[in-house]
């Protein structure tokens, strides 16, 4: 049986698995600068908002221009078992006979951050062998997806109409590095109410733009990846990593010192023993803001 | 650290025994990459060289095995990677497993082999050289 790929197909596929692998163990990967026109985009969010579906229907996007596609998918490694389940692939199924859309999934390996120690090498890796466009998920998570900040282009937040009560704790890091806030499954009740509390929120200069989306609508995907496609002024404060990481011990040293509070302590304490992680986030929030 | 890639190629639809293996290479330690249903061998070989894969698993119910095993085989070897091992599980007659193992199929476990003794089998796994 012949094979269903041409030959030149096969051979940048393989050039591109070898350069990500290499990556994986710390090796030299192909470095270029940047070419104009390429981004890497980070699609951040919650478990389950969408970032896989999402990015799915981008590289469809992508396709019809004729563009490669790369996305690293990141998903977390167990610590007491050192083991990952790796499903990011199933949602993007509708690309699995492309060879050019290229899905490689990483186990975060104990990397901090929401991303597997070898993503920055690897993004600059697929871009250095011709890749047009790479998307990278990070893990799901709230403010742990500070990273990607450092190795995106551009970093989109996906939130969902139920992301409302994680938005309080979002607000200190994440809607920070956020280039676009894109509410995902828009087909569901309380997304428009949620997009206004958004908008009022972001504020300011360099002040991310937010949207609706569904995927299962296909409502707002072009929109999207135009506003992808379209270039930003630098955005200042936002995409700044040196002050991004400033930003961020400045508010992780805050919120450690709202602690010293007996008070407040005592009632974080108490909400994480009964198991309400996210209240005993909003609690810490509340200290910052008005402690 | 072995990757797996777990595919269930063929036209049937349960998936419950190839999840419950995807959580227990987990718990042994296994990155185990997850492809969903119905995959064809083509996409089984391209998916095993974008993840660059240590292992492909297949799980077929359907009694198709023989011949999807024989095109996921050729599919893999036109992708270069005739060098990782394939297993093949799922409801296999007992005259097939040294048809299978002909073909090149390093283990056949079939219907009823005790998850125990597949951690076993990839606990031993050599690492590839890199
Ligand atoms: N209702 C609705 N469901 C969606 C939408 N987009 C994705 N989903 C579903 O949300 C679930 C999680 O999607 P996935 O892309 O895996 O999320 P991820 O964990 O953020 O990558 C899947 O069952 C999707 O089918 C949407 O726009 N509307
Ligand atoms: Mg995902």
């Amino acid at each position: 049986m012949p094979s269903a790929f041409s030959v030149t197909d096969l051979q940048r596929v393989r050039q591109l698995a070898e350069a990500l692998s290499a990556a994986e163990r710390g090796g030299p990967t192909p470095q270029a600068p940047r070419p104009p026109g390429r981004s890497v985009v980070g699609i951040i969010g919650p478990p389950g908002v969408g970032k896989s579906s999402v990015i799915s229907e981008l590289a469809a996007l992508s396709r019809t221009r004729g563009e490669s596609v790369a996305v690293l998918a990141v998903d977390p490694t167990s610590p007491l078992t050192g083991g990952a389940l790796l499903g990011d692939r199933v949602r993007m199924a509708a690309h699995s006979e492309d060879p050019l859309v290229f899905v490689r999934s990483f186990a975060s390996r104990g990397h901090p951050g929401g991303l597997a120690a070898a993503i920055p090498a690897a993004a600059n890796a697929a871009l250095a062998l011709g890749w047009d466009q790479v998307f990278v998920e990070p893990v799901g998570g709230g403010q742990n997806d500070i990273a990607i900040a450092s190795c995106a282009d551009v970093v989109v937040l996906l939130l969902s109409p139920e992301s409302g009560d994680e938005i309080q704790a979002l607000k200190a890091g994440v809607l920070e590095i956020a280039d676009i806030i894109v509410i995902n499954k828009a087909d569901r009740p309380g997304a428009s109410s949620l997009l206004r509390v958004l908008e009022s929120a972001a504020t300011g200069p360099g002040r991310p733009r937010c949207m609706l989306l569904s995927v299962t609508d296909g409502l707002g995907i072009k929109e999207l990846d135009l506003a992808l496609r379209t270039p930003r002024a630098p955005s200042g404060r936002g995409r700044d990593a040196a002050h991004l990481a400033s930003v961020l011990d400045d508010l992780v040293g805050q919120a450690r010192a709202s602690l010293r509070a007996p008070k407040a302590r005592e009632d974080v304490l108490r909400l994480i023993r009964s198991g309400q992680r996210s209240a005993a986030v909003r609690r810490i929030v509340e200290e910052l803001s008005h402690g | 650290m072995t990757r797996v890639l777990l595919a269930k190629p063929g036209l049937d639809g349960h998936d419950k025994g190839i999840k419950v293996l995807a959580t227990m290479l987990r718990d042994a330690g296994c990155e185990v990459i997850y492809t969903g249903l119905h995959q064809t061998p083509t996409r089984i070989a391209l998916a095993a060289l974008q993840e660059d894969v240590d292992v492909v698993g297949l799980s077929m119910l359907s009694g198709a095995h023989l011949e999807l095993t024989a095109d996921v085989i050729s599919e893999l070897k036109a992708a270069g990677l005739s060098d990782r091992p394939i297993l093949v599980g799922g409801n296999i007659p007992r005259r097939d497993i040294p048809v299978l193992q002909d073909m090149g199929v390093a283990r056949v476990f079939a219907a009823g082999t005790p998850y125990q003794d597949i951690i076993a089998w990839f606990a031993a796994v050599p690492g590839r050289a890199t």
